[in-house]
């Protein structure tokens, strides 16, 4: 009952909040109605402060009511150029939502984009006048740009403009509808010359579309269905003439930034099903919006900074949007929100964080990273989980070439590359001050050894070494696991001693697969940090074993249980016994792959990847080579009985399934009859 | 007595055998012994072919591993595993085609064991004529066109100065081009195995091929396995000419220099002939190190 309430009285306080918003430009001081998002350097989602918080509604420009806007742009003097479609007309207000002029003319019929240029032209995409209209300020009409009638246009190609950047030089993208050749360029000379497509998306053939192709006559080709890129949404032009382009259903190349040479620059860490628009903000970082009201701040290489923000449940909660069209940020970094459906804009201004990031990206970017590493540690001061901020920490101390900071914070970041790169110079240094004695050091332990051999075999200084290492090979157990070795070499004459000359026991089986599993967990968690696939931090000893055990004793037994009807002539020791036997390359090699892990960068990681792959490989072998010697197979019905081993041990997990989701009904039917027992007594 | 001591002396002294030794003694020390030493002196001077060398003791050495982060960033890596793809898949690759090409009969195999020794004789050849055509960079280049007409691509890539691509290209070339001295020597002694083994084998219960080559073909051919072991890995470690004639030197950000390329960019372009040849000793160091643990795994017995 009193959570009722409690959701009353923030009702009540929504409808006075909205009531004040509705009246007007009112400045709100609450809590942002959504939350905020960064990536971690895992790449999952984190929450983390509020970036940006809800500043301000405007709802009327001045006096006038805006109708289905659908563009926006922010011209560098700081004035708002509203495309207001359902009026026909552009609208133009200061940042605080004052009218300063409208723009229109009789030509107007669906304007639905607008940009502005630095000398004040306006520039109008109107989709059902098939037009782009260059307006100056007092609404006259200073060119057009129709259908380009050039050949390479396309034939039947319609022009039907939605949404346009314009550079510097008066060059034109456009967005047109149903084009999916790409954003029309064309340039202002001799009114009009269309320049050629810009920046196309390009269709993705799966692997089964390429390997019908090769298969496929051009008549059959010509039977499939079309595969046709998807269009840019949106685009935006930075101050560089670099363009941001937005495309749906794109994923991972959703958001693109283009060179001149429209080659992408970017891969952005985040991907948006419904991008609506693009923008970039004042030190080079990009912000995407969803039609749905997600803004997504990036950096200028495409990492991400920030989610926030969220859809209107109909609430119409200020800082929630319905349909948005467009975005904008000006000169004090405050965010502009165009929201068709509600006919208002959204405006956001960024909290002390933000600021101290943006600080940050600034400083770095202009190759300031001593400075920059002072916002950083404020920013981490505010939360330390913030891994952009490690990451761009360990950055500016790679830079400033201390090389043991910056591993410290690419570690925390998980910025493998940094990391690696500070490796690689730690170990450099490393070797050129160490190298020359570290040499002298080996060449003398070369000599000594070579010294005491000679010795050993003049004065015999040895024996006594010898003779306990004879003694030693006597004990049974040691010479088993001695005998381990033997058998990674040969592997059939191995087979055989396990078989015939009892050279194994259950023992000494045992206790290589304890050293199986313990190397495992050592190098699973302190490896080198570049190899290492487990998160920091989380340890699951318990698992880490069983799974281990159940897996190796799964096998161990299907395999048994198969072999036993198919003529096979080991015993569940003896291939029990093999098969521990056959993990002893992982034991021989991992030591040192641990080792090289501690030291390999990126540069070297090739060399650990193939001892990895070569020991595997070689288990592998040892272990087919252990079933077919043991039973005495050839090698066809070796091949039989692993597939066979692995059906079963399928069917075993299965039965083992079954048995405890039957067993755990059981359980909870013993749980509530005891408990009507105990109820209906009336304990 | 007399007369029989003598004998005895001339018996014993060697000096004939040394004058039928004198003519390759002669060359190998001109042509291998002389050279090798010289560049191992030259290693330890800063030697610039115009001045006289001086002696800087190990300073070279100390630079090629502290101060030359090309060589242990790019050079050395590339180095190791071209040598790795190509020695041992190199080696494999030659067993398993000379063992295939001796169950044929005289003259085919002739003609096909010709065909797959010709690109390690022809590779400069090859080189312009094949590989540069496949790998040409714009869609003129046939593997190019033949991606971008299955939709793979949709611009040709410009493979001989992408970084990604060239050490790959390299090191497939390079395993193409492997068949050599050392296939030869397989071949070889495969052929020479004697045929009663086969057949007693059979008698045994040897029931299929692979039994047999496991069995008797590889402990009769020890010796031509050694040999061809340790060319393959020589081969690999001192082969440079393909990265070179595919892209000049240096390549391309040294995406696919080799240790070789490494002593050549030294020696002949910079003429910094002492950090070259101390280069190249390092080079012989690892080539020696690798021989020797190859010797090892293939003659235990």
């Amino acid at each position: 009952m009193k959570s009722r309430f409690k959701r009353m009285q923030a009702m009540l306080l929504l409808f006075v909040i909205l009531s004040l918003a509705l009246t007007g430009d009112t400045a709100v001081s609450a809590d942002a109605p959504y939350k905020t998002y960064t990536i971690d350097g895992y790449g999952y989602m984190t929450e983390t402060q509020t970036a940006y918080m809800p500043h301000l509604t405007i709802t009327k420009v001045g006096e006038e009511a805006l109708s289905e806007p659908r563009d926006m742009v922010i011209s560098e003097d700081g004035f708002l150029y509203i495309a207001d479609t359902g009026n026909r007309r552009i609208v133009v207000s200061d940042l605080s939502g004052n009218l300063k002029k409208v723009i229109t003319s009789e030509e107007f019929i669906y304007p639905c984009g607008v940009f502005v240029t630095k000398d004040k032209k306006i520039y109008v995409a109107d989709r059902d006048a098939k037009t782009v209209f260059v307006l100056n300020e007092d609404s006259t009409i200073l060119a057009r740009y129709q259908r380009p009638d050039h050949p390479l246009y396309g034939d039947g190609v319609d022009f039907k403009p939605l949404k346009l950047a314009v550079t510097n030089k008066g060059i034109m993208f456009i967005v047109c509808e149903a084009n999916t050749n790409g954003l029309v360029e064309i340039s202002p000379a001799d009114g009009g010359t269309f320049l050629g497509y810009f920046g196309t998306n390009f269709t993705k053939s799966s692997l089964t579309q390429i390997i019908l192709r090769v298969f496929m006559t051009d008549a059959q080709r010509a039977k499939q269905v079309s595969n046709i890129p998807s269009t840019p949404d949106n685009l935006a032009i930075d101050t560089k003439g670099l363009l941001y382009t937005v495309t749906r259903g794109e994923y991972y190349d959703t958001l693109k930034k283009l060179n001149i040479a429209g080659k992408n620059l970017i891969s952005a860490d985040a991907y948006e099903e419904y991008p609506a628009a693009v923008t970039t903000g004042n030190y080079e970082n990009i912000f995407m919006v969803s039609s749905l009201g997600y803004v997504y701040e990036f950096n200028e290489d495409g990492e991400l900074l920030y989610v926030f923000g969220g859809s209107d449940d109909g609430r119409q909660r200020i800082g929630l949007c319905k349909k948005v069209e467009a975005i904008g940020v000006d000169a004090s970094d405050k965010i502009y929100i165009l929201d068709s459906d509600l006919s208002q804009i959204q405006v956001f201004a960024p909290t002390e964080f933000t600021d101290l990031i943006h600080k940050a990206l600034y400083l770095y970017s202009k190759g300031r990273y001593t400075e920059s590493k002072e916002p950083l540690e404020e920013i981490l001061k505010m939360n330390s989980l913030f891994d952009y901020a490690n990451k761009a920490m360990g950055r500016a101390y790679l830079q400033e070439e201390n090389y043991s900071m910056a591993l410290h914070y690419a570690r925390l970041a998980k910025d493998h590359s940094t990391y690696s790169d500070a490796l690689w110079e730690t170990r450099n240094i490393w070797l050129r001050d160490n190298l020359i004695p570290s040499l002298i050091i080996i060449v003398l332990l070369v000599l000594l050894w070579k010294g005491l051999k000679l010795l050993d075999k003049k004065k015999g200084c040895f024996d006594g070494i010898r003779r306990i290492k004879v003694r030693l090979s006597r004990k049974e157990l040691l010479g088993q696991l001695k005998y381990s070795i033997y058998f990674m070499k040969h592997p059939i004459d191995g087979c055989y001693g396990v078989r015939r000359e009892g050279k194994a026991s259950l023992l000494c089986a045992n206790i290589l697969l304890a050293l199986f599993i313990l190397f495992r967990i050592i190098n699973k968690y302190f490896c080198g940090f570049l190899l290492k696939n487990v998160r920091e931090g989380r340890y699951a000893l318990g698992s880490d074993i069983l799974y281990v055990v159940v897996l190796f004793l799964l096998f161990t037994a299907s395999n048994y249980l198969i072999c036993t009807i198919n003529d096979g002539e080991g015993t569940l020791k003896q291939i029990y016994c093999s098969f521990t036997y056959a993990l002893t390359p992982y034991l021989i090699l991992q030591p040192f792959i641990f080792l090289l892990s501690q030291v390999v960068t990126y540069n070297e990681a090739f060399i650990v990847e193939f001892a990895v792959l070569f020991e595997q490989v070689w288990i592998v072998i040892l272990l087919f080579l252990a079933i077919k010697e043991i039973n005495n197979y050839s090698v066809k019905e070796t091949g039989k009985v692993i597939f066979l081993t692995f059906f079963a041990a399928l069917i075993a997990a299965l039965v083992a399934f079954i048995l405890y989701v039957l067993g755990s009904q059981v359980f909870d039917f013993i749980i509530a009859i005891s408990g009507e027992v105990v109820y209906r007594l009336g304990f | 007595m007399k007369q029989k001591s003598r004998i005895g002396r001339r018996e014993n002294s060697n000096r004939r055998a040394y004058v039928f030794l004198f003519p390759y003694l002669l060359l190998f020390g001109i042509f291998i012994i002389i050279p090798v030493v010289i560049a191992i002196g030259l290693s330890f001077t800063n030697y610039n072919a115009i001045e006289f060398p001086g002696f800087v003791g190990f300073l070279n050495y100390i630079n090629l591993i502290t101060n030359d982060e090309i060589f242990m960033q790019h050079v050395l890596p590339n180095t190791v595993a071209y040598a790795i793809i190509v020695g041992p898949g190199g080696y494999i690759l030659s067993f398993l085609l000379a063992w295939a090409l001796a169950q044929l009969s005289k003259l085919p195999r002739t003609i096909f064991a010709l065909i797959l020794y010709s690109p390690s004789l022809t590779s400069g050849i090859a080189m312009t004529v094949l590989w540069k055509v496949m790998f040409t960079g714009d869609q003129t280049g046939y593997i190019n066109s033949w991606l971008m007409s299955l939709g793979v691509i949709n611009e040709p890539i410009i493979w001989l100065v992408n970084t990604r691509y060239l050490l790959p290209i390299v090191i497939f070339i390079g395993l193409w081009s492997s068949m050599g001295v050392g296939f030869l020597a397989i071949l070889a002694g495969i052929l020479n195995s004697d045929e009663t083994l086969y057949e007693a084998a059979a008698i045994d219960g040897v029931k299929n091929r692979f039994q047999e080559m496991i069995y008797i073909t590889i402990p009769n051919m020890k010796p031509q396995m050694l040999f061809a072991a340790v060319m393959s890995i020589v081969g690999a470690f001192q082969n440079g000419t393909i990265s070179t004639q595919l892209a000049g030197n240096p390549t391309p950000s040294y995406a696919a220099q080799l240790i070789v390329n490494h002593v050549e960019d030294y020696g002949f372009i910079r003429y910094e002939m002492g950090y070259a040849a101390a280069t190249s000793v390092a080079l012989l160091g690892i080539v020696w190190i690798f021989s020797s643990i190859s010797k090892k795994m293939f003659a235990e017995d």
